[in-house]
């Protein structure tokens, strides 16, 4: 399990999250929701260690996180930012083959088992056609596959991913929502920061709904999505019906 | 499709050109402008009948050949130097030149010569290192650093105002020594005429240092190019990545300043060249810059001493009558 025990984390002085306890479930998908710049993207890095902590702690599997390896760490966790760069010039199947990094040696390139993992990432994600173009070619919605195509290589047990549905199409979207429930059937932990609240509803098990740095609620959408919690963290007025499809809770703004 | 053909071709063509480029102007500079009119022949001489008492011969092994090795060789750790900057600040214009490296070294090195103060009693080597370390510092903490978020104008300013504070103490220097100026100036414009298989012996061993240092950062600094959340989630120790970079920069650009001024400008056109010769994998991309380079000062070296024979033009001017364009080029191109 995921846990985060009393986390706090500033920039340059200035609190973003404050004194946050939220545990992340093993085996389920996780939605992290919440206004722009309640620090959803922060949290996300504070866990993946790109960010100093100032007080508090990460745990994975009861051990203190910062104290593994940078290369063990992303073995077991790996995170998709929310504006990732892309280099000029760069193909599809080099970006995927970065993503067996933490397994290779100092000298060594990739095995024949890193080679078949980005191969698989790249059949998974229905980029096999484009694996040879360069990156900086591709439309939003491709390269935004592109970048799952990455994290998918690097096979860790959970996995972050910051807002991926940006940039996509309805289509595309609900693809990659079902992309992340295979992914969950073959075991994987994953955490989403995600604005569409319904398909945060309808494709997570679990939710951490937080406003200006700390937690407001964490449970499953039947238990807590409702309209205080609608009106208390996104000051929106709202109606909760129950979705006739897929029998989630679904909001429609009045 | 450009792309991908214009790569297969430089899988084999342009490495061989660079090369040859390389072997012609390091070949040419053994024996090309001469008072003694040595000629190609005495090259081959040398290799076929090897005579101690033959002026021509001794004038080749003793002062060309450790001449042309010294030039070939600070040329590469200028391009690596280079490359090195550019990859890890993701930025087209991080260069030893431009981020005051140079002028920060030449600057102490100018001081420890004329023997102001304590700078005297530093090894010339350390005194190159420290002020390479205070330029970079000094353009990186007003330039807004290493955070993602700092533009490139900033550090370009940055750049100027700390060059131009570090070369007017420099020149406040030569005025104070004014007997010694003569030699420092001609070394402040980057000359290689003093050079002799002394400098090569203090050259190569922390180069092969600093070099090996510099190779072993290319993948972290493949992974960089996505940007630092990334690289770290990929397993890359940012910080330590930072640390190895610089320290190896510094080593690289110090020592080269120390023998022979500051070469300017080719730390920043030989990572160009590279970029723009070959994929943009820094496995690749670091020899290529440095052969770049190497070729870069080795022919300006040789064209130093034909401008006006047989007085020498300090090559650093030539490098900078090359760069100077090529920088204006990067900044119409909009590649800033
Ligand atoms: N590098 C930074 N330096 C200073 N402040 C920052 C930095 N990054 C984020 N912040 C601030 O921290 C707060 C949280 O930002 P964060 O990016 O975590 O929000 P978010 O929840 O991901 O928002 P969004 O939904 O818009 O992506 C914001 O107030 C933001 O202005
Ligand atoms: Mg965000």
């Amino acid at each position: 399990m995921l846990s985060i025990e009393n986390l706090s984390v500033a920039y340059s002085g200035k609190t973003v999250l404050r004194d946050l306890n939220v545990s992340i479930p093993e085996g389920k998908i996780t939605a992290l929701i919440g206004p722009n710049g309640c620090g959803k993207s922060t949290l996300l890095k504070a866990i993946s260690g790109s960010l100093k902590i100032a007080t508090g702690k990460v745990r994975l599997a009861g051990q203190d996180l910062t104290k593994l390896s940078h290369k063990n760490r992303a073995r077991c966790l790996s995170i998709l930012p929310q504006s990732p760069i892309t280099p000029e010039g760069l193909s599809v199947r080099q970006l995927v083959s970065f993503g067996r990094n933490p397994y290779l040696s100092q000298w060594g390139g990739l095995s024949v088992e890193d080679l078949q993992k980005v191969q698989m990432a790249l059949v998974e994600t229905g980029l096999t056609d484009l694996a040879d173009r360069p990156i900086d070619s591709l439309s939003g919605g491709q390269r935004q596959r592109a970048w799952i195509a990455m994290v998918l290589a690097q096979d860790t047990q959970y996995i972050l991913l910051d807002e991926p549905t940006t940039y996509l199409d309805l289509t595309h979207q609900i693809e990659l929502m079902e992309m992340m429930q295979k992914m969950n059937k073959n075991g994987k932990t994953l955490v989403v920061v995600l604005h569409d609240l319904n398909q945060a509803c309808r494709y997570c098990d679990h939710l951490i709904v937080m406003k200006e740095g700390q937690l407001i609620a964490q449970d499953a959408p039947h238990k807590i999505f409702n309209s205080t919690l609608l009106k208390q963290v996104f000051a929106l007025n709202a109606v909760i019906i129950n979705d006739p499809v897929a029998n989630k809770p679904m909001c429609i703004p009045l | 499709m450009k792309i991908l053909s214009s790569a297969g071709h430089s899988k084999t063509l342009t490495p061989a050109l660079l090369l040859s480029t390389l072997m012609l102007g390091f070949i040419i500079s053994l024996y090309g402008q001469s008072e003694f009119l040595l000629q190609a022949n005495d090259l081959w001489q040398i290799l076929i009948a090897p005579d101690s008492q033959d002026i021509k011969q001794q004038v080749i092994l003793l002062l060309r050949l450790p001449r042309s090795l010294v030039a070939c060789l600070i040329g590469f750790n200028l391009g690596v130097a280079g490359l090195l900057m550019q990859g890890l600040t993701r930025n087209p214009l991080a260069s030893p030149t431009l981020f005051a490296i140079n002028s920060g070294a030449a600057c102490l090195m100018a001081l420890n010569s004329i023997g102001f103060a304590f700078f005297s009693a530093l090894p010339s080597e350390l005194a190159t290192f420290l002020g390479a370390l205070l330029g970079g510092v000094l353009v990186f903490s007003l330039g807004g650093g290493l955070r993602s978020d700092s533009n490139a104008l900033r550090l370009i300013l940055a750049g100027i105002a700390v060059n131009g504070l570090l070369s007017s103490l420099t020149r406040a220097a030569l005025i104070i020594a004014d007997d010694t100026a003569y030699s420092i100036l001609h070394w402040l414009s980057g000359s290689l005429s003093e050079i002799d298989w002394h400098s090569w012996s203090q050259l190569w061993p922390l180069s092969l240092i600093a070099l090996l240092l510099a190779f072993s950062t290319s993948r972290g600094l493949n992974l960089n190019a996505l940007g630092e959340q990334t690289a770290n989630s990929l397993g890359i120790n940012i910080t330590w990545l930072r640390v190895r970079v610089c320290l190896a920069v510094l080593l690289l650009t110090s020592i080269s300043v120390t023998l022979a001024g500051p070469i300017v400008f080719v730390g920043l056109i030989a990572p160009h060249l590279a970029r723009a010769l070959f994929n943009n994998n820094h496995l690749v991309l670091l020899p290529a810059s440095g052969l770049l380079g190497a070729a870069l000062v080795c022919w300006a070296d040789l064209l130093s001493r034909s401008i006006i024979p047989p007085a020498e033009t300090p090559v650093g001017i030539i490098t900078a009558l090359i760069g100077t364009p090529f920088f204006i080029f990067l900044v119409l191109k909009g590649k800033l």
